[in-house]
């Protein structure tokens, strides 16, 4: 259930002629509250709909029920001012209040500033007959972010009959019950705050058939709110929300359209958007880097959530390549050559480093819509260049690209070293797992995950009024539609697109999640 | 101007009250607290407390939250006995690959089964820690101070027992107690935490009560046996000693008649049980959890016996089964017993016909601890050989037996029938092992005689009772044995003998009565003969088992290494506070 409740004041008023002022100031409420009741048995002795009803279940009488709210609370005020139509500026502060960071550090203030200037508007660019729309914005703004457990702020303890129970009577069918910590709290926890400027630009020619939209920006983000895995010495309830640190991106904004009619048979229009950020954590709260998980590393100076691991350079192919390599375990004709980063003599967990990087250098989307006679065709491009994706389940001892029984591998692993297959990839097969190759994380895991993706094709023919006028319709249209036509990647597991749960352990990607449908329709449209 | 003019005093007024109204409100609203949870507030009440308690015993099991379970329960058998002779992985060699590292002493920091008790030992440790939080931060009316007495001396008897854990596998591990502020409880292992694990147990001995209405709760004799393990692990043997003569003058344990009944869960917490981890099943809500987690996988791979069946784990050696072969007198053969194999069934087909041998003398403990084709596996059939073995080349042709309960068990003692998950407990200490280290005290300091009393009961104690049999009631009934078990007290005095003669006898009596229980790889070492015991039985041994082949046991073999993720997380300002064994 959820209840808002709004409320606004306004001012208007124009002066001057040509000035005119906007002022706002309101409040919003909001609370959530979300409960769930479950009851079901089990064995009913007649597979009837009249017969559902839980006291005719037999067996395995089982419930459960949960609940969890939060709550927010904001006061806000704006004031806008424009001249005629050429400057405009406004200015917003607001308070708002959450119950997810307890009472040390409900509130936060945020602001924010914009201001654009349509320059075509100017006296001096009337007349000239080459730009249609000129304009030159600029923002900068404080905003806030409260996106963490409902509880954050506060430890709670649960009874979990698997995980805190015991059976401290000797009794080999029973337990008693008891009590252990679910979830450590952190009652200092407090809004994450990212403050961001902006400049554009956007440019129409053509009467705005061609147009180009130029944004950058600058985000500065502190007080990031992350849930920070402990090390094992903390316990096994769930880490708390901390605010771990400051990082910054920054990055552009490129868009261009165009549209044209060429004759009253054939129109057009297309759109590109092109887009890139560069990613850089500032400032980490209380360790230098944070081990997420087993493949990332955050550290300052670093764009966040970095893979870290070892570098392999190729496969040992002669006796004298093996003497001439640092000490490494198990080293000899066939192995995987691993990199002595630090330069010590010995290759150990202290040359790993930093072998790849999850942000794109760009990212990019084409979009185009024509129509011919009574055929329309809509298309939708979309891709990534530059980023790289770490294929996890290549490795481990059930990997697929290792020696292991009872799990499915990749045909890959038909491609390891051999006498005669000097320029395979993956070393010599060997179920021992020589210098545990399998678990080690390693260049070999980290792929080139850019891609370029037909996400959306659409043809379709409107059929033309004389004929459907006949059936008393109004309109009628025919499409065959396709989504996900096609790939263009070179990364090998089957689909480029990660999903990601944890902003500390991104881009890590498994065999199996579930891979994205191509899907193909034929539908058709019919107005009365 | 204009609108202020018709309604500016309606609109301020609306304005004012409006803003009261809201301003008021909104603190309240946003105090939201967990609807169906505990928060910190609850720890007032004795109940409360008493439950914070019973979660540190919870993973005495080897089950704690993200934890699979099969190898960081109390057994330690994929430590203890993989790496130590006793016996071999199982199933195919391919199989957890993990665990083969740990047979080959090539488990590397990012070995997940060592991982798995480094992460359950220290979350019980921070439960423990809790308990002593919450109590010191409370105000809890209805508890006593005899009763507040006790729930301090139980969390600290159990965090001496996870740290004791920690010591044993890793050597230089960090001791966490309630004091340490830091939320992520990062400290240094850089020195010996023997002294702590000491000072825990020794507040156990001396507040413990001498026996608990509820037997999953240590007494102050388990107190004391635990303490006496801590002595004898550093080779203090006189204070050792003279705990466990305490223990032993005390009449409050007893040898059981069988040496079965210590692995029959119907002799759940019987005399000879100093301390048990305890276990159920057919809890509702619970499924396996709370069952015997360590012996998961390490049932034999029966595909004509689905309740029995596992994935074949736990295969015990050749090395362990020669070891069980006697003299004539019934006494261990102690420096000859490799020099012929008890004979096996390897490379023969269940289809083949083989006859065990039941002439040459064997001691009976052998077919209460090993599975092999033949004889009696309990009383789910005759062993057939090789149809239970997964892959008899890889590991041979033996399967586990002390984790096994009877057929006729399953409905009481197991979860859906099937005898993996079970409600046998498992002996942490059990009074054998009392008198057994007993005799090594009186060996290394005091008097041989007595030592070969302390043998002699734990032998005496295997001769009289009952044997493996052959028949419809198998094991049991009064039917022909499955082999020529002869098993005998040491008769001649051991008085005058030189100090290794004794050790070698106390040793291998260890080995017999405890194979399969998780110690002796820890006992080697403690005794610092880990090198040239494990690489003497390798030479032996690879000629059955080719992956030992270029096997070698250093001595940074002797502890495990620090898993490496959690040397990652515990940086602080930059340095790591966890510093990596020696070798890894």
């Amino acid at each position: 259930m959820e209840l808002v409740w709004n409320n606004t004041l306004t001012y208007s008023t124009k002066f001057m002629n040509h000035h005119s002022i906007q002022a706002l100031v309101g409040t919003e409420a909001l609370t959530h509250k979300r409960e769930t009741l479950e009851a079901s048995r089990s064995n009913f002795l007649v597979e009837e709909v009249d017969y559902r009803y839980l006291d005719a279940g037999e067996e395995n009488k089982d419930n459960a029920e949960n609940g969890y709210e939060y709550a927010l609370f904001s006061l806000f005020a704006r004031i806008n001012y424009q001249y005629q139509n050429k400057y405009y500026i406004s200015a917003i502060l607001r308070r708002d209040g959450s119950s997810r960071f307890g009472q040390n550090n409900r509130y936060g203030y945020f602001s924010g500033v914009n201001a654009a200037w349509r320059i075509s508007e100017e006296a001096f660019m009337s007349g000239q007959g080459v730009v249609s729309d000129l304009k030159l914005k600029t923002s900068y703004g404080i905003t806030g972010n409260q996106e963490i457990e409902n509880y954050a702020f506060t430890s709670m303890y649960y009874t979990d009959i698997s995980t805190s129970s015991y059976p401290i009577a000797g009794d080999p069918n029973s337990v008693t019950q008891g009590i252990s910590k679910e979830t450590i709290g952190n009652p200092d926890i407090k809004w994450e705050k990212t403050t961001q400027a902006n400049i554009g630009l956007d440019v129409g020619f053509l009467n705005n058939n061609l147009t180009f939209e130029l944004d950058l920006y600058h985000k500065y983000t502190s007080d990031i709110l992350q849930q920070v895995t402990y090390p094992a010495t903390g316990g096994v309830a769930s880490s708390p929300y901390e605010n771990i640190g400051e990082m910054r991106n920054n990055g552009f904004e490129f868009n261009a359209n165009y549209r044209k009619t060429t004759s009253k048979d054939f129109s057009f229009e297309t759109g590109v958007i092109l887009s890139g950020y560069r990613n850089k954590v500032k400032k980490l709260a209380s360790n230098q880097f944070i081990a997420s998980g087993d493949y990332n590393r955050t550290e300052v100076g670093r764009p966040i959530s970095s893979f870290y691991g070892y570098i392999i350079d190729g496969i040992f192919q002669t006796q004298e390549e093996v003497d001439n390599h640092a000490d490494q375990d198990d080293k000899a004709i066939g192995r995987w050559k691993y990199r002595d980063v630090n330069g010590d003599g010995v290759v150990n967990d202290e040359d790993r480093t930093y072998i790849g990087n999850l942000h794109p250098k760009f990212e990019y989307s084409i979009n185009g819509r024509f129509y011919y006679k009574n055929f329309d065709l809509a298309l939708y491009i979309q891709g990534t260049y530059g980023n790289d994706i770490c294929f996890a389940s290549k490795g481990g001892n059930n990997g697929t690209d290792f020696w292991g029984d009872y799990f499915n591998k990749s045909t890959r692993i038909l491609d390891t070293w051999t006498e005669n297959n000097r320029n395979a990839k993956l070393p010599e097969i060997n179920i021992l797992n020589p210098n545990d190759e399998a678990n080690k994380v390693s260049t070999y895991l980290i792929e080139d995950g850019s891609y370029l993706r037909l996400k959306f094709l659409e043809i379709g023919y409107t059929i033309p009024t004389r004929v459907i006028s006949k059936l008393n319709l109004k309109q009628c249209r025919v499409y065959l539609n396709a989504e996900n036509l096609f790939t263009l990647t070179g990364y090998n597991n089957m689909d480029p697109e990660v999903k990601n749960t944890n902003d500390l352990e991104m881009g890590v990607d498994y065999i199996d999640n579930i891979p994205l449908a191509r899907v193909f329709s034929a539908e058709f449209n019919i107005t009365f | 101007m204009k609108i202020f003019k018709k309604s500016g005093k309606m609109a301020a007024i609306t304005i004012a009250v409006a803003t009261l109204c809201l301003l008021n409100s909104c603190s309240d609203m946003l105090d939201k607290n967990p609807l169906g949870k505990l928060d910190e507030s609850v720890f007032t009440t004795k109940d409360a407390i008493n439950k914070l308690l019973i979660s540190c015993y919870s993973p005495l099991n080897g089950y704690i939250n993200g934890v699979w379970g099969i190898s960081s329960g109390p057994d330690n058998c994929f430590f203890g006995d993989l790496c130590s002779g006793n016996i071999h992985k199982g199933s195919t060699t391919g199989d957890l690959g993990e665990l083969l590292q740990l047979e080959q002493f090539s488990a590397t920091s990012e070995n997940d089964r060592v991982r798995e008790k480094w992460v359950l030992v220290y979350g019980a440790i921070e439960r423990c820690n809790d308990v002593l939080r919450t109590l010191d931060a409370n105000e809890i009316s209805d508890l006593s101070e005899a009763d507040r007495i006790q729930v301090i001396a139980e969390a600290r008897f159990l965090r001496a027992y996870y740290h004791f854990e920690a010591k044993k596998f890793w050597n230089m591990v960090p001791y966490i107690d309630e004091t340490v502020e830091d939320p992520q409880r990062r400290v240094s292992n850089d020195w010996n935490i023997w002294p702590d694990i000491e000072a825990d147990f020794a507040y156990a001995v001396e507040k413990l009560p001498a026996s608990q209405n509820e037997p999953g709760r240590p007494t102050q004799s388990a107190a004391q046996a635990f303490l006496a393990k801590a002595y004898l692990f550093q080779q203090k043997y006189a204070p050792a000693k003279e705990l466990l003569d305490e223990i032993i003058a005390s009449g409050k344990y007893e040898l059981t008649p069988n040496f079965y009944d210590n692995f029959n869960p119907e002799k759940n917490n019987n005399t000879e049980a100093v301390w048990q981890n305890q276990v159920a099943v057919n809890v509702a809500g619970a499924g396996y959890d709370r069952s015997q987690r360590g012996g998961d996988l390490s049932f034999p791979n029966a595909p004509d016996q689905p309740n029995l069946s596992g994935a074949g784990f736990n295969q015990p050696t050749f090395d362990l089964v020669n070891a069980y072969q006697t003299d004539p007198d019934g006494l261990p053969l102690i420096d000859s017993y490799f020099e012929s194999d008890f004979k096996n069934d390897m490379g023969i087909e269940s289809t083949e016909e083989f006859i065990p041998d039941q002439v040459t003398p064997v001691d009976p403990r052998l077919d209460w601890t090993v599975g092999r084709r033949g004889v009696p596996y309990h009383d789910w059939a005759v062993h057939p050989g090789k149809d239970w073995i997964r892959d008899q080349i890889s590991a041979g042709p033996y399967n586990q037996k002390k984790y096994v309960i009877q057929k006729s068990q399953l409905e009481k003692y197991s979860y859906d029938n099937t005898a993996k998950f079970n409600a046998l407990n498992f002996n942490i200490i059990r009074y054998a092992a009392v008198l057994l280290w007993a005799a090594e005290c009186e060996i290394e300091i005091r008097d041989p005689e007595k030592a070969r009393e302390y043998v002699n009961r734990v032998r005496a104690r295997a001769r009289d009772g009952i044997y493996v049999r052959l028949s419809e009631e198998a094991p049991f009934g009064n039917g022909e044995t499955a082999a020529n078990y002869k098993v005998d007290v040491y008769n001649e005095s051991w008085g005058g003998k030189d100090k290794e003669w004794l050790r070698k006898r106390v040793r291998f009596e260890h080995r017999l009565e405890f194979a399969d229980e998780g110690h002796y790889f820890f006992d080697l070492v403690r005794w610092d003969i880990a090198e040239e015991y494990i690489n003497a039985y390798i030479a032996r041994e690879k000629k059955y088992i080719r992956y030992l082949e270029g096997v070698v046991f250093t001595e940074n073999d002797r502890y495990f290494a620090i898993p490496l993720i959690e040397i990652d997380r515990s940086y602080k300002d930059g340095v790591p506070i966890l510093k990596q064994n020696p070798g890894y």
